[in-house]
Parts: structure tokens; sequence; C-alpha cells
């Protein structure tokens, strides 16, 4: 695909044309276990009727906080476990390990579940492993949100990686992206807002042509990250 | 020609940048030692930040006024550290025409990106060759005179240093304390200051005073999460970035990392930067000021203090800070630290980044769709020679 239109939406409400990602902006801090079978088909039974990929709400699976990417077929084809947690939360789970990235036919993405969007050890995981494009399902507690929480998050992660970065979180969402490939250099191609639905278009080859002008990864020192192994993996 | 005219810059940036020429004009400024350093209390820690409009000084006289102006700021808002911007060290090659002419038609290639990679490397080194001594004694000496004999802090941004393994980006701090300025090497280069030739630094190193552990990040290493993570774990409380932002040698002016790592890592942040309108040099811009965790702010946004206006004059911003207030600060969205995923991540990820031997994302099957929507009953088709990636994904947790 040449572009990506992402659809923000309250859960299970109809996309607005003409997305072919569509994000749940979920009022809750994850789907429970036992309430998990019924949400994912419903998830899925949209996913086909509508003819989108879905990112649908974060839920608990085993004992994880996870997301997943269904396909316009109703499956999901692709799966993360949270690698960090919102210990107010979610104290009672485990994390994951690792951060894998997916290439599908909306690019290479990779599927960031709450609070690793401000751990920035998962974002440059995946920028090394060559996602271009983050999808971030977060839940705050409503007096948290502000817009440095928003801007120390998304903003800096698309900032820092080189990435698209599509946020959606139960008070509103955002599309950021490095500041040269927004017009107002703004780094968001979506400001901040609560409104649903929200649509955006990201374009991936407009990234690859960034990355290719000026890689940012490829100034990382890697001398320094040898020799500092030890401080870094604390 | 172009070694002529060096050599010639030379002499009279030599003469211009006497080091006792320097000495005779702090002392004849009469500085009154402050007693801002004598009673040091942990909780009641006050820095500035300059915020400095970048313009030529017709001497170094101008030049030493100017930084004793700023100095005087920071210590009458009770300041025990003042940072200046990256790379000041250079500032005084505008006291003298030649030396600046060499170094603007320089600076002109390199945005033009015209000129050979190999001939711009040679340029700078017989640059450095011919005028850095100079330069970086005159830095070096009228800041560590002027932390003397004011009985403060400065982090006087950086510099470019020649030394026998090669040409570094060194950021300086004098001590009223010590003869011998803390300093660290810049760690992350730009491309630019690779195509110059100039080496990282590979290690970084905290300085203990008596305001708390520091470190210095300077330019992109202020960009580089990695820098601030290293600097927390070896116990750094305050993380001091000088910058230097501009359209052309920056991979994004707008973006104060200062402020974004403060949150990460639990740490204070101070950034000073220049300032310019570009009618000589570049534009430069960026933000000035100082940062901490969200939750220790007033506003609850991470600014102390901050400012990325362009003053006439600029100034210096000044706040208290409480570094051991950091301790008790938790915020549970960046609180979670998770070793495994650290340990794995530095044995596997980076080092196969570096070599380029990462395994390929996981492929997901492509979905075709149905070619008549309205029959819905009919399963979509989906690439044949693919495994289920539900099946997978589910069997994986």
């Amino acid at each position: 695909m040449s572009k990506i239109n992402v659809c923000f939406s309250y859960p299970f409400v109809k996309p607005k044309e003409p997305a072919n990602l569509v994000i749940f902006c979920e009022g809750n801090a994850a789907v429970p276990e036992r309430e998990l079978p019924r949400y994912l088909k419903q998830a899925m039974d949209y996913a086909k009727a509508y003819q989108v990929y879905l990112v649908p709400g974060r839920f608990v699976l085993k004992g994880r906080l996870c997301m997943t990417l269904l396909s316009p077929a109703g499956k999901p084809v692709a799966l993360q476990k949270a690698c960090h947690l919102n210990l107010l939360h979610h104290a009672s789970l485990e994390p994951g390990s690792a951060i894998e990235v997916f290439d599908t036919e909306l690019g290479a993405i990779c599927l960031i579940a709450d609070v690793d969007i401000y751990h920035p050890e998962v974002l440059r995981s995946a920028a090394m492993l060559g996602a271009e494009t983050a999808i971030v399902s977060q839940y705050f507690d409503l007096y948290d949100v502000n817009v440095t929480r928003i801007m120390s998050g998304c903003w800096d992660m698309a900032q820092q990686n080189q990435m698209y970065v599509l946020g959606a979180h139960n008070a509103g969402c955002c599309v950021c992206a490095p500041c040269a490939l927004t017009e107002d250099e703004s780094g968001f191609l979506l400001k901040p807002q609560a409104e649903f639905p929200a649509l955006a278009t990201v374009y991936p080859h407009k990234l690859q042509k960034l990355r290719e002008q000026q890689n940012l990864l490829s100034m990382i020192n890697p001398d320094f990250c040898a020799a500092s192994a030890s401080l870094l993996d604390r | 020609m172009l070694s002529l005219k060096t050599i010639a810059a030379s002499y009279t940036l030599s003469a211009k940048l006497d080091p006792e020429k320097c000495e005779k004009l702090i002392e004849a400024l009469g500085i009154r030692r402050s007693t801002i350093l004598d009673y040091v209390y942990p909780n009641n820690i006050k820095l500035s930040a300059a915020h400095l409009r970048l313009t030529p000084y017709k001497d170094i006289k101008s030049f030493i006024e100017d930084c004793c102006r700023l100095i005087d700021m920071a210590i009458q808002s009770g300041s025990q550290l003042l940072l200046l911007p990256h790379l000041l060290g250079l500032v005084p090659l505008s006291v003298d025409k030649p030396s600046m002419s060499l170094a603007t038609s320089l600076i002109e290639d390199l945005c033009k990106g015209q000129t050979p990679p190999a001939n711009l490397r040679a340029r700078f080194g017989s640059v450095m060759d011919k005028l850095s001594d100079f330069l970086f004694d005159c830095y070096y000496n009228i800041f560590l005179l002027l932390a003397h004999k004011y009985n403060i802090y400065i982090a006087a941004g950086s510099t470019y240093v020649a030394t026998s393994q090669g040409i570094f980006c060194r950021s300086y701090l004098f001590s009223p304390d010590s003869d011998e300025a803390f300093f660290q090497d810049k760690i992350t280069l730009s491309p630019t200051e690779r195509a110059l030739g100039i080496q990282p630094g590979n290690e970084l190193k905290i300085f203990d005073s008596k305001i708390g552990k520091l470190a210095i990040l300077a330019d992109t290493d202020g960009s580089f999460y990695e820098c601030y993570k290293a600097a927390k774990a070896l116990g750094a409380q305050l993380v001091l970035t000088p910058a230097l932002s501009s359209e052309q040698f920056s991979h994004n002016p707008r973006y104060n990392a200062s402020l974004m790592n403060a949150q990460h890592y639990n740490l204070y942040t101070v950034r000073s930067s220049f300032y310019s309108t570009g009618e000589t040099l570049p534009a430069f811009r960026g933000a000035s000021g100082i940062y901490a965790p969200l939750l220790m702010t007033r506003d609850l946004n991470g600014v102390v203090v901050h400012n990325h206006e362009s003053d006439e004059t600029g100034g210096v911003l000044s706040s208290r800070i409480d570094p051991p207030r950091l301790l008790d600060n938790m915020d549970v969205y960046s609180h979670h630290r998770n070793p495994l995923f650290y340990e794995r991540m530095m044995k596997e990820t980076y080092p196969g980044f570096f070599k380029g031997t990462l395994p390929s994302p996981t492929v997901v099957p492509s979905y075709v769709p149905q070619e008549k929507p309205e029959e819905a009953g009919a399963a979509p088709q989906e690439t044949a020679n693919e495994p289920e990636a539900s099946e997978e994904n589910a069997a994986q947790v």
C-alpha cells in the first residue's frame, strides 16, 4: 500500500472512509481475560465487515497485557505483549521481553502497548529492527493527560527514531512524524484531539526517503554502546 | 593560497587572543568573589542557563565583558552553575577578521554540499592545525580564571580540540576548586563532523560536584536517549546539554530532547542555546531552559524555566532545583524497568544492528479482498504459502 489511511474511532463505530486501518480508542485500561473471546470475536467481525486492518483495545491474555492487529479477513496477524507496565493498573501482570516488527501491507509496523511508549528502549529496538510505523494504544488516568505527556511519548519517539507514530488513548489521538515530514514542521500530522472519528494519512515512502537522506540511527556510536552495555542493560 | 591565508590568520589571531592579555583584561575588571559555593544545601541548588544571541565580537575584551555580564546575572540570581551554549569556544574567532573569513568560508561550503569531503576535511585540518591552539588556550584560560574569580561553576559550552589522538569536540566544566577543567568528549557525531574527520568520544564521565553529580551531553549527544540512560546509570542527577540548532546542521532544530529525557530518566536537565537571525552565519535557533520530571514542576509540564524566543542581547534563565526529590519521584508511566528486555536488547538487537545481522521483520500474509464484497459469506482469500499467522501468534503467547 502506498499510504495508510488511519481512522481513530470509538470502539465498534463505523469507520470514516477511506480508512484502511482503524484503531480503537478504548475507554478502559484493558479488556479482562474473561471477556476476551467475546471482544475479539466482535473485533474480528468488525474488521471483516468493513474490510479494514484493525487494532482493537488492549487486552489481558494469559497474564500479559497485549495488543493485536487484525486483518481485513478478520484474523489476528500480529500480537505484541507490553514490555513495560503501568504498575498502578497492571501490577499483577507479567511483561514481555521483546518487541517484534511485522512486515505488512501497511509497511513495517510495530505495536506499542500502553506505557511502552515512555520507554525509549522499546521504540529504538523497533526502529533498529526496521519499524517504520508504531501503532500505540495507551490508557491514561484523565488527570494525567497534558501536552508534555503526549509530547514525551508519541512525539518524542517519532523524532528520536524517524518513525510515524499513530497514538490512540482513551482521551484522544494523534499522529506524529519527523518534523521534516509535516507541513508546518510541528511534528504532528494529526494534532492531539479528542474528537472521533479522526482520519489521517501517512506515506511510508516519504519516511523511507527521509531516512535515506539522513539516517539518525547511523549516528549512534557503536563503540560507546558496547562500552556502556552494562549501563544500558539496567 | 589557502594555506598562506591560514598562516597569516594564525599570526593575527595569536596576537589578539594572547592569554596574558586576556588575564590582564580580567584582572582589570575587579571581579568580586561570590560566596555562592561556600555553603551548598543539597535541596537548594540554583542553576542558570544562558540563552545567547550569536554575534561576532569586535575584540576579546567585548567577549570577556559579555561573558562576565552573563556570570553576573547568574550570581545575582544565586546560581552556583552557569551553562553556556555549544561551540562557545569558537566564538573568539570572530575578533579576527581573517580567521573569521576562513571559518565562514568553510561553513558556507559545508552548507552548499558541493565541495568534495576530502577537500573539506583537509581544509578543516589545516585550520585546526594553525588556529586551534591559540583559540583553545584563550578559551580555557578565560573561563578557568573567571570560575576562580567569581567562585562559580562554569560549563563553558564546548570547542574543537586537536590532540595526539585526533580532533575531538570537547565540553568543559570549569570549577573554582581545581586548575584542571572537567571535560567530556562528544559521543555522537553529526554527519558533518564525521565528514570533517572529528573523532567521537567513547566514554561518558560524571563530575561529582558540590551541587551534585552531573554529566555533559553536548549537541547531538543530547538527542540520543542512550547517553541519558548511561548518565543516569552512573548516578547523574543533573544533565547539562549545551546546544546549537541550525536548519542545515541539526536533524531537528525543534526537538527539545532535554525536556523529553528529563521525563524518561527522572533527571534534571539544563539546556543552553544560541540563536541568530542568519545574516552572516546559518540561522541558529533553539530553546534554553531547565527541565524536570513532570510531577516535580509547578504546571506539570516538565518545565522549570524556558525560553525559545530571540531576545535582543540574550540573558540567563535561572531557577532553584531540588535533586534529593528525584529519589521520591515516581511516575507510574515511566517508572517500570524490564532488565530482561534491556539485556536482550544490548546482547542481540544493538550488536545485530551495527553488524547488519538482525533478522527481517515477521512477514504477514497479504490480504486479497473478495471480488464481490456482497458475498460476505465467502471467506476472503489470502496468499497460499504463508502459515496461519493467528495460530502462530496464539502459540507464541
